[in-house]
């Protein structure tokens, strides 16, 4: 336990290093390169302390859901909530409405999510009109149907 | 083997017993995540006393669990506020020549969100912050993570 956490933090302290000097994630963007050194450490670990396979399988689906949970929290870091933006803004002192108004517009969050979907290629733009790809379309069904079950 | 049976059994259970709580209270979204969280975690630990297994993977069995929960947490909350997700709902009503009154709407719903919640005030020109533990725990965990990857709020 205590070698694979270990295992975590210096991957974690690369990563912000890393971030901080290249604004690239270990974990995610180097993933070709940070997945292979874990599965090696990884093994030299199983072969030495001779872990049980059950054993092994729950580290390494740890280690997956750790990538899948740091991958969304990091879409936080990188971009900025427009909530987050306003209590920011606000938290500190009182903040006049128009201010907040003004330098919440001048940050584009709808164009800028606009972009985002075609970069990923969810949606295209037509004229001045969105349509969606099929890959977006197939998204938003499955979003809809997990809002309807939810209720959401 | 059995204990990734296990883990995805647990972790269907929660979605299961999340379903049937908001179908029954549809406006309880973050308290009934902690109720069904609670009680599959309870489930869980209930299941490993009657079975044998060592403290490392009752640990890591629940770290997975805790894990799988805050991912799909996550999900199901961008389903509720995520833009892009709101763009793919609504691109035939989306006018790119009223981007403005877009960008308007985004900050008219999260004021709305805000007050309703009791988070903000606005007293005459002004918004004044009503503490509140949950947002300004997620506030400042944002805030504490984006001072140590070197990224700004603003």
């Amino acid at each position: 336990m205590e070698y694979y956490l270990l295992n975590l933090l210096i991957f974690l302290i690369v990563d912000i290093l890393l971030y901080r000097i290249k604004k690239i994630n270990f974990f995610i963007d180097c993933i070709k390169i940070s997945l292979p050194i874990f599965l090696i450490l990884k093994y030299l670990l199983f072969i030495n302390h001779k872990l049980e396979l059950n054993s092994q399988i729950l580290i390494f689906s740890n280690y997956l859901f750790f990538l899948i949970f740091y991958y969304f929290i990091f879409i936080g870091v990188k971009k900025i909530s427009p909530t987050l933006f306003i209590i920011n803004m606000i938290i500190k002192k009182d903040v006049e409405f128009n201010k907040v108004k003004r330098l919440f517009l001048e940050k584009n969050f709808f164009f800028s999510r606009i972009i985002e979907n075609l970069n990923i290629n969810l949606i295209i733009i037509k004229k001045s009109r969105i349509s969606l790809t099929q890959k977006g379309l197939l998204l938003r069904n499955i979003i809809r149907i997990f809002k309807n079950i939810l209720k959401v | 083997m059995n204990l990734i049976f296990l883990l995805i059994g647990v972790l269907f259970i929660f979605f299961l017993i999340h379903i049937v709580l908001q179908n029954i209270f549809n406006k309880n979204f973050i308290k009934n995540f902690i109720l069904a969280s609670i009680i599959s975690i309870l489930t869980l630990n209930i299941f490993i006393d009657s079975i044998y297994l060592s403290l490392f993977d009752q640990i890591i069995l629940n770290i997975n669990i805790i894990f799988g929960q805050l991912v799909y947490l996550i999900i199901v909350q961008s389903f509720r506020s995520s833009i892009q997700i709101y763009i793919l709902n609504n691109h035939q009503k989306i006018d790119l020549k009223l981007i403005k009154k877009e960008e308007l709407n985004v900050l008219k719903y999260r004021m709305e969100i805000l007050k309703k919640n009791k988070i903000i005030n606005k007293n005459k020109k002004k918004l004044i912050y009503k503490r509140k533990i949950l947002l300004s725990l997620t506030y400042y965990i944002f805030l504490f993570t984006k001072i140590i990857y070197k990224e700004k709020f603003d």
